[in-house]
């Protein structure tokens, strides 16, 4: 029951984003993904593209595994990091709403972090308390002082079963992990903090009436009612892990931190670029990789809907 | 209070009980220490370079020439072109980046929720499919795109299509915000689809018997009950979008260093051999200050809106 003037709208309303939106991600996607079975530099012309079958991906996985497989790791540690600092998060938002008081300032002291670039984080961390000379935690540290950011040394080591090649995370790459959960922490407070507002306070007085203890109403009643931040929040710490480059970058370290975002980019720009077929095929493996985890969350969501 | 009819157990209580069993007092001294790095920048920006790498900076009232020399410096134009001119490019990027898709998502979460039409299914979740993907994956081809357009010569007729015109879009704002806005397409679709789609589904059908169109509807109804969730999903967006260093390094960065927003010209003003790093500290205040001040502004509709979608459950 779609009349002349709906189509009319339709089609400008669907059909723009879509067009943008195909051809702004899907076609150059689906590019990088044929491109991974080409040779090419990008400052060459288009006809100078060369097939090369799967060599780029035997290269990857041989020759440069010492640097996808640790990769590939850093960045599965920070998805599973990031998403510990979300429930740390969640409930650190829990009890500040309900027994600290000055919210204005607390929140203040939040949200600095939140609206901070993660370059920019990473300088922080950097300079003020990761420094030899002058950094909070060095100052502290009763030892020899601590080159968080230098250090790559592994806190522990896993040997995989192919590639041979060691994995772990490295010490430089834990104490980014700490620069990055300072503000990821407070970007799940925030979200949450403004959740809790919402939640409706004659819930949680039913809820201990009807004889629930804190535990209980907390996961009854605020948990579910706070459902959709949990949705927004996932997403975002997905997003946020699978991105990461900026932070890393801006460190510009060159060893021990790499992940995914670095070794796609450092093949396509900047030192060392136009390899495009081995950067695509990088690529390719981060375009699987974030592709996979949508379509787990989807069939997830989709078996729940079933229910 | 009568004994719990419900038992809750596992590991989840575990941690409740242990996390609530802080005082008061512990939580505050976690505020304390999420606040040292701020104030340890802070504290920084009013000092000279030297001081700043060699001692500590709560030390900072034994030092004896603070100034606001950085702030001064970075405002100035003398490194790096100065933040003023990267400021205005970033606003030049985030404001389209933020309000561009944000407005044809809304409608588009709207006919994917209410209007019936052939390949809605295909459509929704091949967009929503590329939430989590990042520009990295798209990089060369983009850039290809907006260096060269996209053309594509027919076989056997050796007509080429111009399915993209040459807009030589290579270090220009316009190359920045289109890439945000292409990429930020799924997770607006996907967040307004969730609230739109949870709307009562009466108001739509005394609408239509009412006589209204879509078109009427969305913009009568749909608009003002979605504006706390547009304003939630601005802050985001504003906020990745003013913060973001890969997109603009790749597309402005090399071609032209008078259209670099202020992220980029921060990175460089640290780059630079560490000579001006100390700049940086009073860069960053300045570059913070905008996203602050929208976040303040837009939190009131940001606490209504991050819940609006519980209307589903």
């Amino acid at each position: 029951m779609i009349g002349a003037t709906d189509r009319r709208w339709l089609i400008a309303m669907v059909g723009v984003p879509t067009f943008l939106h195909v051809l702004l991600v899907w076609i150059p996607a689906l590019a990088t993904v044929g491109l991974s079975f080409a040779e090419w530099n990008n400052l060459d012309p288009l006809r100078d593209i060369a097939a090369v079958g799967t060599e780029n991906y035997t290269v990857i996985f041989t020759v440069f595994g010492t640097r996808l497989f640790p990769a590939l790791f850093n960045n599965l540690a920070l998805v599973l990091f990031l998403f510990l600092c979300t429930a740390a998060g969640m409930l650190l938002a829990y009890l500040l709403d309900k027994s600290v008081r000055g919210t204005a300032l607390y929140q203040s002291i939040y949200y600095f972090p939140v609206v901070l670039s993660l370059a920019v984080v990473g300088f922080i961390w950097k300079s003020v308390m990761f420094s030899r000379e002058s950094g909070l935690l060095n100052i502290l540290w009763p030892g020899d002082p601590i080159d968080f950011v230098g250090d790559q040394t592994r806190l522990f080591e896993l040997v995989l079963p192919f590639g041979d090649v060691p994995v772990g995370i490295s010490r430089n790459f834990a104490a980014l992990l700490v620069a990055m959960a300072w503000r990821h922490i407070g970007y799940v407070m925030v979200l949450y903090l403004a959740g809790l507002k919402a939640v409706d306070p004659s819930l949680k007085e039913a809820a201990a009436v009807d004889g629930c203890n804190e535990w209980q109403s907390f996961r009854s009643v605020v948990f579910p009612t706070l459902k959709p931040i949990n949705v927004v929040v996932a997403v975002i710490t997905v997003i946020e892990a699978l991105r990461a480059y900026d932070i890393i970058a801006a460190l510009n370290v060159p060893r021990g931190t790499e992940v995914m975002g670095t070794l796609v980019t450092s093949a396509l720009i900047g030192e060392g670029a136009g390899r495009v077929g081995i950067g695509s095929a990088y690529g390719t493996v981060l375009f699987v990789l974030c592709i996979g985890f949508i379509i787990w969350y989807v069939y997830n969501n989709f078996r729940e809907d079933e229910r | 209070m009568s004994a719990p009819t419900v038992r809750a157990g596992g590991v989840g209580r575990a941690v409740y009980r242990t996390i609530s069993s802080i005082p008061t007092g512990a939580l505050w001294v976690i505020v304390v220490i999420w606040a040292l790095p701020t104030l340890g920048l802070f504290a920084n920006s009013f000092r000279g370079p030297s001081e700043q790498r060699t001692t500590p900076w709560w030390l900072l009232l034994r030092d004896e020439n603070l100034s606001l020399d950085n702030y001064a410096t970075v405002l100035g134009t003398d490194v790096q072109g100065g933040l003023v001119q990267g400021v205005i490019n970033s606003f030049a990027i985030a404001l389209p980046a933020t309000v561009i898709p944000i407005a044809m998502a809304a409608f588009a979460a709207y006919a994917f929720a209410w209007m019936d039409f052939k390949g809605r299914e295909w459509i929704f979740i091949g967009t929503v499919s590329l939430l989590a993907v990042p520009l990295q994956t798209a990089l060369i081809p983009l850039l290809q795109l907006y260096n060269g357009g996209a053309n594509q010569t027919l076989p056997f007729i050796g007509k080429t299509l111009s399915i993209f015109p040459d807009l030589d879009l290579t270090g220009t704002t316009t190359a920045v915000w289109l890439t945000h806005a292409g990429f930020a397409m799924p997770l607006a679709i996907f967040l307004l689809h969730n609230f739109i789609s949870g709307l009562p589904k009466d108001i739509f059908e005394s609408a239509r018997i009412d006589g209204a169109d879509h078109f009427q509807i969305f913009v009568r109804l749909v608009l003002p009950l979605s504006i706390p969730v547009l304003a939630a999903f601005a802050i985001f967006q504003f906020l990745w979008t003013w913060n973001d260093y890969l997109i603009a390094l790749t597309m402005i960065g090399p071609f032209a260093p008078d259209k670099m927003p202020a992220t980029v010209i921060i990175a460089a003003i640290a780059g630079d051999f560490g000579r001006y790093e100390h700049l940086l500290t009073a860069g960053a205040f300045v570059q913070a200050f905008f996203p602050i001040v929208v976040f303040f502004a837009l939190q009131k509709y940001f606490v209504r809106g991050i819940l609006a979608g519980s209307v589903k459950g």
